[in-house]
């Protein structure tokens, strides 16, 4: 397969064509990787490495300068300062949603309204995070409120 | 950023004139009962009273910026939310003080007025609640459209 970059005027939005004959499988999976920019994040589990799919993450969580990922049941310290992972992830199903949380939305069940202005993000595998106040504007946002 | 931020001073300025409408009414409604009720007579009312219905409500309304925008713990939150109870009380009794609006040894009058005090409080963070319940469900709706969406993502390419 060819690829090619051009060079764009600033200002311009960035744009990838995709020229084919047949929109087959992997091609499919290759553009909807590039739309949700599907990353793998390496961890050390029990000595072993593992690859671990960023959408299989529900959420970041920083504590005392270590960051953790955590998947529906098991966790894992990633090397990544939570800043990292969002300016890195930005635009994707993650998102920031306090100064210590960053949560895939796509694993989000439902949110629901909590004390002092703040929402909480009831996620698929029960676990209940904070939707700072600060963070609700750009929550709506995101969603296209 | 830049944004976000005009958009919070946005809803905090939105805010301060909900709970100053919300305050207004309730205080006009509370005034009214606790004439007819210590007042019998009318006497009580003078044309003052509107000014200072009105400034008692914009004081009360000030009391949201002791709810921060900053990240803070649940237990500070509802900290917070005593802290803003105690500050309308401090503000309307001091003004039924100041004003004249009642006689601080007669305790039947200071109890109406602390009574009214905590219904309109009950009834302005119920509005509140529901409203924010409301938005609740609304970012619920977006966030399951959000949702279909990427799911869909490789079939709508």
């Amino acid at each position: 397969m060819k690829i090619t970059i051009q060079d764009i005027a600033p200002g311009e939005e960035e744009e990838i064509i995709v020229r084919c004959r047949d929109l087959d499988e992997a091609l499919l999976r290759m553009i909807y990787e590039l739309k949700t920019r599907r990353g793998k994040f390496t961890v050390t589990d029990n000595d072993k490495i593992r690859q671990i799919d960023a959408g299989d993450i529900y959420y970041f969580e920083a504590v005392d300068n270590k960051v953790f990922l955590y998947l529906e049941q098991d966790v894992f310290e990633v090397r990544y300062k939570l800043y990292e992972i969002e300016e890195g992830y930005a635009n994707t199903d993650f998102f920031r949603a306090s100064k210590s949380v960053i949560i895939n939305l796509a694993k989000v069940k439902q949110f629901a309204p909590d004390f002092g202005g703040r929402f909480e993000a009831q996620m698929r595998n029960g676990e209940r995070l904070m939707v700072s106040r600060q963070y609700v504007p750009a929550l709506k946002k995101r969603l296209g409120m | 950023m830049k944004a976000y931020i005009t958009e919070s001073v946005k809803k905090r300025m939105m805010e301060l004139l909900l709970t100053f409408c919300m305050v207004t009414t309730g205080s006009v409604f509370v005034c009214a009962v606790y004439n007819k009720v210590f007042w019998p007579q009318g006497t009580f009312l003078e044309s003052n009273i509107l000014w200072q219905l009105l400034a008692l409500a914009f004081v009360c309304s000030l009391g949201n910026f002791i709810h921060s925008y900053r990240e803070i713990s649940r237990r500070r939150s509802v900290f917070n939310k005593g802290l803003h109870y105690v500050y309308i009380n401090v503000v309307v009794l001091g003004c039924g003080y100041g004003f004249e609006w009642m006689d601080m040894e007669n305790i039947s009058m200071l109890a109406a007025m602390m009574l009214g005090i905590l219904v309109v409080f009950a009834v302005v963070s119920y509005v509140i609640w529901k409203l924010h319940a409301r938005e609740s469900e609304n970012l619920n709706r977006k966030l399951r459209e959000y949702q279909q969406a990427v799911e869909k993502a490789p079939q709508s390419v």
